[in-house]
């Protein structure tokens, strides 16, 4: 059995690392929360720089979003920062009801002043600091571990070798009774059959089909060419021609297992298993929902190199391109290039869930330790 | 020397090179366990095709489509954005 040590939560989830996360709701005050996470220096911060007018699906989504970011199991106590306390209502209400710890300064109750503000949430943010730094650290197992899978800048090693791999770690998540989300809804478009055939259900069945239509019909009503889009002009040079080629690499990073359901963007998933996320397939959009749903930790592959990372999900990334892996060493978490030529994929597997568990447990990744981090909050439609 | 080139699924008409490769060389395919000839320049993990692929084709990757031929490929050929396209997403002035 493997098992790693993570923080237990008040609302039974286990994150690996332990984070306040500054989250500021308003546009307006964006600048403030830069200014109060530069003085709190163990601290991550995340902007949605909107506010009033957000309409309809798009007010929805990113309500659930900024909902979702700060119950991410990795966040220890969240500061909330916004101009007003009706954008923080309904965070509030789920941090209330997930006992999370947390603080919420609002611009209006400072009397509009930002200095003042800073002084308050600072003091509120070392608060919270002191307090989440005391909880200690339990062991547990993979069934704890919600896992995200994605791809960015692939080449043909990566569909061939490091999607495979993490298709088996995929699969060794689940049958431990853990969750594996994958998203990148266009990245399915040629494989939506088969990825229909794994559904637990006949509605699964439909929601995968339909996602793939819908993102195949925006791209056609808007007139683009996937052909330099996805695959972009990067992954065509490399050698991927077509985007059913690129799926075919794409989806198998999902490994085997049957699929439980298609998720909203940064929807939380409601039981174990494999899950799809309906998302925009760039990969900031698509790594912030996966941190919005509860993921803890994302394996990333790549063919030609990508310095991209989620902020508050570890991201290890792995390429099985021995030119990318020799060249972006201090990028590169993990080599898997040993596949091309060994094939040994059993071999392989063990040295990535040791790797994996290593990470669980604490050792840093280069996202995390060079500062590459950061969180894109999709946006779904016009603001009044 | 040898070349290899490596196929996913026994349906498929193409495999990708795991080396760069110039005209009239040997390739073996890995999992097929055939060879051929290469008849054009190919680069580094990019696709050769298994036979001759006629214009309008399919060209099957992991026994799954991945798009048509838009002209004859010959077997040992490079098959990319040249002579392949996309069987998805096609807009209305491309039909």
């Amino acid at each position: 059995m493997h098992s790693f040590t993570g923080y237990l939560r008040q609302n039974g989830k286990v994150g690996i690392r332990n984070e306040l996360l500054i989250l500021n709701l308003t546009g307006l005050t964006n600048k403030i929360a830069e200014r109060i996470h530069k003085y709190l220096k163990y601290s991550k911060l995340i902007s949605f720089d909107y506010g009033m007018g957000l309409l309809n699906k798009d007010k929805e989504i990113s309500q659930n979003v900024l909902t979702g970011l700060s119950l991410n199991p990795n966040v220890g106590g969240v500061l909330l920062i916004s101009s007003d306390k009706s954008r923080s209502e309904i965070v509030i209400e789920q941090l209330k009801k997930n006992k999370k710890p947390f603080g919420s300064i609002f611009l209006g109750d400072a009397g509009s002043d930002p200095l003042e503000m800073i002084t308050t949430a600072i003091k509120k943010g070392a608060e919270i600091l002191k307090e989440i730094s005391e909880i200690k650290k339990n062991h547990f197992g993979l069934d704890k571990i919600c896992l995200s899978v994605e791809c960015g800048l692939s080449d043909p090693t990566s569909g061939l070798f490091a999607n495979p791999l993490i298709g088996k770690i995929s699969d060794k998540i689940v049958s431990s009774g853990g969750i594996v989300i994958m998203g990148e809804t266009l990245e399915w478009l040629g494989v939506e059959n088969g990825l229909a055939e794994r559904a637990v259900s006949s509605d699964v069945q439909n929601k995968i089909k339909k996602s793939v239509l819908r993102r195949e019909k925006l791209a056609i009503d808007n007139g683009i060419n996937l052909s330099g889009v996805n695959p972009n002009k990067k992954n065509i040079e490399d050698g991927l021609s077509t985007i059913e080629e690129k799926a075919i690499g794409s989806s198998i990073k999902s490994g085997s297992s049957r699929i439980e359901g298609v998720l909203e963007y940064g929807q939380i998933p409601t039981k174990a298993g494999l899950w799809l996320m309906d998302a925009p397939s760039y990969t900031p959009e698509s790594l912030t929902g996966f941190s919005s749903s509860g993921s803890q930790i994302c394996l990333f592959s790549t063919g030609s190199g990508n310095c991209y990372s989620s902020d508050l999900m570890p991201t290890i990334r792995i390429t099985a391109n021995p030119e990318t892996a020799l060249r972006l060493s201090h990028q590169i978490d993990h080599d898997c290039s040993d596949l091309i030529i060994n094939g040994n994929f059993e071999k392989a597997e063990d040295k990535l869930l040791e790797d994996l568990i290593s990470v669980l447990n604490g050792k840093l990744c280069y996202g995390e330790i060079l500062g590459d981090g950061s969180e894109t909050i999709s946006r779904f439609g016009e603001a009044l | 020397m040898k070349f290899l080139a490596l196929c996913s699924s026994k349906e498929d008409n193409v495999a990708n090179m795991l080396d760069a490769i110039s005209v009239g060389k040997k390739v073996v395919i890995k999992n097929k366990k055939t060879t051929l000839t290469s008849t054009t320049k190919i680069p580094k993990y990019h696709k050769i095709a298994l036979n001759d692929i006629p214009r309008g084709g399919s060209i099957i990757k992991n026994g799954i489509c991945i798009g048509q031929a838009i002209k004859t490929i010959d077997m040992g050929a490079h098959v990319h954005v040249h002579n392949i396209v996309s069987n998805r997403a096609i807009l209305k002035e491309e039909r």
